[in-house]
């Protein structure tokens, strides 16, 4: 079993105790942990975008808020009931300052929005939350200790 | 063929940019041969820069008939050994090495942009470049989002510098527009046929 297990972007991961998530490089996208504090059984997913309606065509399920938080869910509760499940989040940040005048500018807070919305909907409680600003965040996850580490583009540290 | 124009292009205004940075830094700098290459995010940080990396990076806006992002990345320390054979020592002048940082990417995009537009008779206008330190994958994957593209697979169009043999570790990026380079080739190829 592998340790420490690498979140890419628009990828998510399963994984138990003692093994650690982590994603680097949140920018605009979102981490979400969610997790059984009992079981120590989570996943960590790295969403790019909040809704999956918005395209046509082939979708990669682990890129949308929508698709990819319920799937996540949903192979959870292969191992664990999902009335245990909650979630900690961090990222969407708009990294320009708005220096961008696209109406993609502002991605990073509907990133939030969508995946706060998704967690209510699936009745899941956020116990903690590192969003928005403008600095890039990267998420570990360790399912020994149950902390979940941010780390900013700076080097600060922060605990979920 | 498309690919070819695009290296071209990319030739033409890299080269163009490398000599004004050497005039800057008062030390011949090359540029090795653009990198146009389509990939995904993985391979992007297996292979190219970690998304982990701490970096410089400064981004200059571009509009009229070449749409997208000019973003000039170097590592950290780079950077500041950078600024330094520009102005000397700057002694921990942060806001100067800034200033100076900024200065010397408006140069090189505007030295590119000159030298193309005036090969390619493309009409091109660009904003003032801004500054941002954090990671590489935060930065990248932001302004390709922001640019409208949501693809895995990204078509990457690089140029990196080197001076006195060593690797500057210093990139520019390109990254167009969604749709932005397919409209602008078929407008090259077309005038070419006829």
């Amino acid at each position: 079993m592998e340790k420490e297990l690498k979140v890419g972007i628009s990828d998510y991961k399963i994984g138990e105790a003692p093994q650690s998530l982590f994603t680097i490089g949140l920018g605009s996208c979102v981490g979400i942990a969610i997790y059984d504090p009992t079981t120590r059984v989570g996943g960590l997913s790295h969403i790019m975008l909040p809704d999956s309606s918005m395209f046509n065509g082939e979708k990669k399920i682990e890129k949308f808020a929508d698709l990819a938080i319920p799937h996540m869910i949903s192979e959870l509760t292969k191992k664990t009931p999902k009335r245990r499940l909650v979630a900690k989040i961090a990222g969407g940040s708009s990294m320009f300052k708005n220096s961008l005048n696209t109406p993609q500018a502002n991605i990073g807070l509907r990133n939030v929005a969508a995946v706060e919305t998704i967690l209510k909907e699936q009745g899941i409680p956020i116990l903690a939350n590192h969003t928005g600003g403008s600095m890039g965040r990267s998420m570990f996850f360790d399912l020994h200790t149950l902390q979940v580490k941010v780390r900013m583009g700076n080097r600060e540290i922060f605990d979920l | 063929m498309q690919l070819d124009i695009i290296t071209e292009f990319f030739s033409i205004g890299g080269g163009n940019a490398a000599t004004s940075l050497s005039q800057l830094i008062n030390h011949p700098v090359v540029m090795t041969v653009p990198l146009v290459e389509t990939m995904d995010y993985s391979e992007l940080f297996e292979g190219i820069m970690s998304d982990e990396s701490s970096v410089n990076a400064a981004i200059t806006m571009i509009h009229g008939e070449l749409e997208g992002a000019f973003l000039f990345v170097i590592r950290d320390d780079e950077a500041d050994k950078l600024v330094s054979l520009m102005l000397g020592e700057t002694q921990g002048d942060h806001e100067m090495a800034a200033s100076a940082f900024i200065e010397l990417v408006n140069i090189i995009v505007n030295t590119f942009l000159n030298a193309i537009s005036q090969v390619f008779d493309v009409t091109v206008t660009t904003g003032i470049p801004f500054m941002i330190e954090d990671m590489f994958g935060a930065i990248i994957s932001s302004i390709y989002m922001e640019q409208g593209v949501y693809e895995e697979n990204l078509f990457i169009i690089k140029n990196e510098f080197s001076y006195l043999g060593e690797r500057l570790d210093a990139s520019l990026y390109f990254i167009p527009k969604q749709g932005v380079l397919d409209e602008l080739l078929n407008g090259i190829t077309t005038e070419k046929e006829n």
